[in-house]
């Protein structure tokens, strides 16, 4: 059911298999309203090479070839290759996955023959984008092929401490600074600095100033540059150590939680160092809450919950987190039942929204056909045996939905 | 099957307005997020989704095994298997992480001691597993083995009872956390004999379940030192 493009031979990105679920074409994809919903209806044509030419009868699209972005994934530039046919005026855009522009990019008149264009990871505002996956096209004439790319690095600043002498930490500033601070002793010195993290710098962006990267910053004498890297390392030896004596005193993960007005707790947790999130809802409801003679719904639920609900058509739980490059699934024990995604940063409004519709929506999609389906069997009218449900494995291919299947579902 | 069989779809309702209300659950979402941002998006798509029932949970009686069970099920799988389970202590509780410091040691790992022992020392067993279970009300510790083709349970059954008898004396200190040094402080085996030693082999069969009684026995003795 994979429906390749020529466009696309030879890069790595992956595909929407939409021909499992055609109607997915028609729905404007969710918005979290800032832009209001945008219909990709086109973008996912060309995505899956169907739509070649939006041109009509005979007309050759200015853009050839559009090639992969390299590197793929980015942290701070990556460079798109593409080919033009003709001359024409053309534009880079770039999109995240909700549809909104991000970025476009100007690339003026452009003769035939190949070019290439460059994204610094930035937004129209200069602000970086937050790391996940993107679409770009290039845009030509009334052509504009698009293929996918990946962010990832969301911090463009890295924290470094300097200690002083005896182990005394100097904390770092709000901004990037020096601070020398003369000791008694006549020991120099310590200063702060946020040195920006070379795997994403952006030579564009970065300010021309002496205290903009740690090279510069680093100006003391060698010799006392080495007592303070010694100190440092003493001092974060010692601290180890004590975290080690503490045992799980030591160990700390801060969240702060809130509760809404409608009794749903949440728990929120902070951490930067990779561009991913998880989102984890709990249900306290296991087997342990199942009456005798009515077992097995805490299981069951566990794969309800992935049929569908209102405004999510079956299939489609998976099939758009797989878009955006998460992955989801669910467990359930005596006590309770979980339900996870985790995935690219960007794709967090995709995962609440999901999450949302089945806990709010669930009802009016459990009829008794899909009663009858989700206890093992469905049956449809031609009375061949098919699973309806993405009830298997969650990386599985999007394309095995519409496999015949007969088996009983034992486990998802 | 039977009771999902037999279940209206009315029933299949209720237990969803029941329990998966916003009031029956917590959402927790960690890493790279803007917490303020998170929330909005939180209020925005949830905050809709109306209250439910209070769930109100009966607290079932406290069980206690008086002594050990045994039990053999057959059918058509390809390689016996021995269970091993013992009664131990809810989630979170003081000795819950000890317990599962100690099943690490059994069988944890290709360095853990049933493993070496079990699978690459005399090679009559596939796979062992060992964890500490714990749940709402209670939890289990459960040891399992596969035998390898031609090797019965009896087999399996002796080096795991040596090992789970020997480990209380034998297990070397660990400095790396408090949980280890809890589990590894050398004790007393009475617990591990009296549970799992005394009673009498499993006989071969395709698989094997042992349950062995006496909770507070084994936490007590394993833990609270």
């Amino acid at each position: 059911m994979y429906a390749p493009s020529s466009l696309q031979s030879g890069s790595s990105v992956s595909h929407w298999d939409v021909s499992a679920t055609p109607d997915l074409l028609m729905e404007p994809f969710i918005s979290d309203g800032l832009s209001g919903d945008v219909d990709l209806t086109r973008w996912l044509l060309e995505d899956v090479g169907w739509a070649s030419s939006t041109g009509g009868g005979g007309h050759k699209p200015s853009v050839a070839q559009l090639g992969p972005s390299t590197p793929n994934p980015f942290g701070a530039t990556t460079t798109i290759s593409f080919e033009m046919r003709e001359t024409a005026s053309a534009e880079l855009e770039i999109h995240d996955l909700a549809g909104r522009l991000v970025k476009r990019l100007p690339l003026g008149t452009l003769a035939a023959g190949p070019h290439t264009a460059v994204w610094n990871g930035q937004d129209e505002q200069g602000r970086h984008a937050r790391p996940g996956v993107y679409l770009y096209r290039v845009h030509a004439g009334d052509y504009s092929p698009s293929l996918r790319l990946v962010r990832v690095g969301v911090n463009p600043f890295r924290r470094w401490e300097v200690f002083l002498p005896f182990g005394r930490r100097i904390s770092p500033g709000s901004r990037r600074d020096r601070t020398v601070a003369p000791r008694a002793s006549g020991h120099v010195v310590a200063f702060t600095a946020y040195c920006r993290r070379s795997s994403i710098v952006d030579p564009e962006t970065l300010p021309r100033s002496r205290d903009s990267s740690c090279e510069d910053v680093m100006t003391p004498s060698i010799p006392i540059l080495k007592r303070i890297v010694a100190r440092a390392l003493w001092s974060r030896l010692a601290a180890a150590g004590s975290v080690q004596a503490a045992g799980a005193a030591g160990l700390s993960v801060p969240y702060q939680t809130f509760t809404l007005p409608n009794g749903l707790q949440v728990l929120l947790h902070e951490d930067h160092s990779v561009p991913i999130v998880s989102v984890n809802m709990w249900y306290h409801v296991g087997s342990g809450d199942e009456r005798p003679g009515r077992t097995g719904f805490a299981h069951l639920f566990e794969h309800i919950m992935f049929m569908g609900s209102q405004h999510v058509p079956t299939g489609d739980f998976d099939q758009r987190l797989e878009a955006a490059g998460a992955e989801n699934n669910g467990s359930t024990t005596e006590d309770r039942t979980n339900y996870y995604e985790d995935g690219p940063a960007n794709a967090l409004t995709l995962m609440l929204w999901l999450d949302s519709d089945r806990m709010g929506y669930l009802i009016p999609e459990m009829t008794t056909e899909r009663w009858t389906c989700s206890a093992g069997w469905c049956r449809t009218s031609g009375g061949r045996a098919t699973r309806t449900s993405p009830t298997v494995s969650p990386r599985r291919t999007s394309s095995s939905v519409s496999t015949p299947i007969n088996i009983r579902i034992t486990g998802r | 099957m039977a009771d999902l069989d037999a279940a209206s779809l009315a029933d299949v309702k209720q237990f969803f307005k029941t329990y998966y209300t916003p009031n029956n659950a917590t959402l927790v979402i960690g890493g790279d997020i803007d917490p303020a941002a998170a929330r909005r998006l939180v209020e925005r798509y949830f905050g809709d989704v109306p209250r439910g029932p209070e769930v109100k949970r009966a607290t079932p009686p406290a069980f206690s095994l008086s002594n050990d069970v045994y039990g053999t099920l057959e059918d058509r799988v390809q390689l016996p298997r021995v269970y091993n389970t013992w009664h131990t202590v809810r989630a979170f509780s003081p000795d819950d992480a000890s317990l599962s410091a100690l099943t690490q040691i059994l069988a944890g790992g290709k360095t853990s001691r049933l493993y070496k022992r079990l699978v690459y020392e005399l090679q009559i067993a596939n796979q062992v597993v060992a964890f500490q279970d714990g749940g709402r009300l209670d939890g289990k510790v459960e040891i399992f083995a596969t035998a390898k083709p031609g090797h019965p349970l009896d087999e399996l059954q002796k080096v795991i009872d040596e090992e789970v008898r020997r480990s209380p004396s034998r297990v070397p200190p660990i400095v790396s956390s408090s949980a280890s040094r809890t589990a590894a402080r050398p004790t007393s085996s009475a617990a591990w004999s009296a549970s799992a030693g005394s009673a009498a082999r499993p006989t071969s069969s395709t698989t094997t379940t042992t349950s062995s009684g006496r909770p507070t026995t084994f936490s007590r003795t394993w833990i609270a030192r």
